[in-house]
C-alpha cells in the first residue's frame, strides 16, 4: 500500500497538471471560435452552428476542469493537515474529508470527458480536422487525469480503513497526541510522520540559477511564460532570499502611521497622472492597459500572457455576467470578529 | 471573447483607483459600493487581474523574488488585519497569493466572494507598505503601471 506522502505527492502533482490543461482547453476554445467565425464570415452557416456548438462545449470543458481542480486540491488540503500532532480519529477524519472531495474531482472530470465527446462530435459534423486532433489529446490527457485521481481515492481509502482497523485493535490510543506518543504505533502512523517531514509546499523548487539574491531586474532570460511560472517546477523566476527575522513590511504601526497619510489623500476626480494621459491616449484612439507576463517580471515574453489574465481568465467562463452585483451582495463580508482596523489605526 | 492581450479601458482603471483608496480608508460600504460600480463582470474582472499584474509586481521588486512562505503568511496576516471587514481569512490571503505565482485559476482556490476582493485589498496594503515616505499612494501606483505597461510595450 502507498504510503501517505506518496499519495499526496501523487496528488499534488495531478492537481499541479490541471491549470496546464485548462490552458489547452482555453486554446481550443479559441481556435474554436475563430473557426466558427470564418465559418460566419463565408456565409457556411451549418459549420458555424457546428462550430458554435465545439465553442459551448469547450466552455462547460472548461468549467468542469475548474471545479474538478478545485476539488482535487481541498482534497491535497485535507491531507496537508495530517500530522504526527494529530489523533488517529483525526487522521481518519481528514481522510474521510479527501476521499470525498477526490469523489467530487472524479465526478467533474467525467463531465469534462463528456463535453469534449460533445466537442468533438461537433468538429466532426463541421467536417472539422484540426481542432479534433488537439481535443484528442486532451481526451486523453483527461482519461489519465481521472485513473489518477480514482487511485488518489482509491489509496486514502486503504489508508482509512488501515487507521480505522488500527483504532479498533488499540481503542485507547485514538485521543489527540497518542498516534505518535508511543512505539507500538502503527504504520500508518510513520506514514503520516513522513507525510508531515516530506510534503514540500506547492511552489515549486528554486532551481540552481533562482537561488541567487539577483534582484529580478538584473534577469536577462526571456522564457516563456509556460517556463515562467509552471507548477510542474520548471520556474526560472528567482526566489526571495530568506530574510532572517526580518520583515520587508513596516511595522504594523508604520503602516497604519502611513495609512492615516493616505486616506486623505486622493487623486482629483479619481483621475491619477497616468489616468489623464490615458484619457488623452483613448481620445486620440489609442487603446491603453496592455500588459504582458514578460513585463510584469521585466523579462519581456514570448507568449505575453498577463498573470492576472491566467488567473481571472477562466472566472469569466464560470461567474454569469448579469448576477454579478448579485453575486457581490451575497459574497459581502463574512464579518470578522475582529474590532474594525479604522479604530485602531486612526483612533475615531 | 477575451483577449490574451486584455485591455482596460480608462473608467475600469478609474473606479479601480476609487476601490483601492476606499480600502485604504478602511470604508467598506464605499469599497463595495466600487465593487458595484464597474460597468459589467468582464470590467471587475479586468480590473481583479490589473491588480493582480500590479501587485505580482511590487512583490517581484520588493521581495526580489516569488516570496518565502514565511513572507506570504506575514503578508497575508497583515492583509487580514488591514481589511477585519472582509472577512477574508489569512489563509484565503496565502492561497491568492501563492495562485499569483503558481499561475492557479483563482476559482480553484477561492471562494468567489474573496477571490474578487482579495487583490484590490492586497495592491492597497502594497502602496501603503512600499511607497516612498513623501510618495502619494497613487503616484506609487501610476509608476508601477508604468512600468508594467513600458515593460508589455518593449516585449
Amino acid at each position: 500500500m502507498a504510503e501517505l506522502a506518496e499519495i499526496t505527492e501523487a496528488l499534488r502533482a495531478v492537481c499541479g497538471e490541471g491549470p496546464g490543461l485548462t490552458s489547452r482547453v482555453e486554446r481550443a476554445r479559441v481556435s474554436a471560435i475563430s473557426l466558427a467565425d470564418r465559418a460566419d464570415s463565408h456565409g457556411w452557416t451549418g459549420v458555424a452552428a457546428s462550430m458554435r456548438g465545439a465553442v459551448d462545449a469547450l466552455r462547460s470543458v472548461v468549467v468542469e476542469l475548474v471545479e474538478s481542480q478545485r476539488a482535487g486540491v481541498a482534497a491535497l488540503a485535507q491531507l496537508d493537515l495530517i500530522d504526527d500532532q494529530g489523533s488517529v480519529e483525526q487522521v481518519s477524519g481528514y481522510l474521510v474529508g479527501a476521499q470525498r472531495e477526490l469523489a467530487t474531482a472524479v465526478q467533474k472530470i467525467d463531465a469534462v470527458a463528456g463535453f469534449v465527446d460533445v466537442a468533438l462530435h461537433a468538429c466532426a459534423q463541421a467536417g472539422q480536422r484540426g481542432l479534433p486532433a488537439a481535443l484528442t489529446a486532451v481526451r486523453a490527457e483527461v482519461v489519465e487525469t481521472r485513473g489518477r485521481l480514482e487511485e488518489s481515492r482509491n489509496a486514502c481509502d486503504q489508508e482509512r480503513v488501515l487507521v480505522e482497523a488500527w483504532l479498533q485493535e488499540n481503542p485507547d490510543q485514538g485521543t489527540a497526541g497518542d498516534a505518535s506518543a508511543e512505539g507500538s504505533t502503527p504504520a500508518v502512523s510513520e506514514n503520516v510522520a513522513a507525510a508531515a517531514s516530506t510534503v514540500q509546499p506547492a511552489a515549486p523548487a528554486p532551481s540552481p540559477s533562482q537561488e541567487s539574491s539577483s534582484p529580478v531586474s538584473s534577469l536577462e532570460a526571456r522564457e516563456s511564460f509556460d517556463q515562467l511560472i509552471d507548477p510542474a517546477g520548471r520556474t526560472l523566476l528567482p526566489r526571495e532570499v530568506p530574510g532572517g527575522t526580518d520583515s520587508r513590511l513596516q511595522p504594523e504601526e508604520g503602516e497604519d502611521a502611513r495609512r492615516a497619510d493616505d486616506i486623505g489623500v486622493a487623486p482629483e476626480d479619481g483621475l491619477t497622472r497616468r489616468t489623464r494621459r490615458a484619457l488623452a491616449w483613448t481620445a486620440a484612439g489609442t487603446i491603453i492597459g496592455q500588459s504582458t507576463i514578460g513585463a510584469v517580471l521585466e523579462f519581456g515574453s514570448s507568449l505575453g500572457q498577463a498573470i492576472g489574465t491566467a488567473i481571472f481568465g477562466a472566472a469569466a467562463m464560470i461567474i454569469e455576467g448579469p448576477a454579478i452585483v448579485k453575486t457581490l451582495r451575497e459574497t459581502r463580508n463574512k464579518k470578522s470578529a475582529k474590532p474594525g482596523l479604522r479604530k485602531r489605526a486612526h483612533g475615531k | 471573447m477575451a483577449s490574451e492581450r486584455s485591455g482596460i479601458d480608462v473608467e475600469t482603471e478609474r473606479t479601480l483607483i476609487k476601490a483601492l483608496h476606499a480600502a485604504i480608508r478602511d470604508d467598506e460600504d464605499d469599497f463595495e459600493a466600487q465593487l458595484e460600480a464597474f460597468s459589467t463582470k468582464d470590467a471587475l474582472l479586468a480590473a481583479d487581474a490589473r491588480c493582480t499584474d500590479l501587485a505580482a509586481l511590487i512583490m517581484l521588486q520588493q521581495y526580489g523574488g516569488i516570496l518565502q512562505e514565511a513572507s506570504i503568511q506575514e503578508l497575508a496576516e497583515r492583509l487580514t488585519r488591514f481589511a477585519s471587514w472582509s472577512g477574508i481569512t489569512p489563509d484565503e490571503f496565502a492561497a491568492y497569493i501563492n495562485a499569483i505565482f503558481n499561475a492557479t485559476p483563482i476559482l480553484t482556490v477561492l471562494e468567489i466572494g474573496p477571490a474578487l476582493r482579495a487583490p484590490f485589498i492586497l495592491l492597497a496594503n502594497l502602496l501603503v507598505n512600499f511607497r516612498k515616505d513623501e510618495e502619494a499612494w497613487f503616484n506609487y501606483l501610476d509608476r508601477v503601471w508604468d512600468s508594467l505597461e513600458d515593460g508589455a510595450s518593449q516585449s
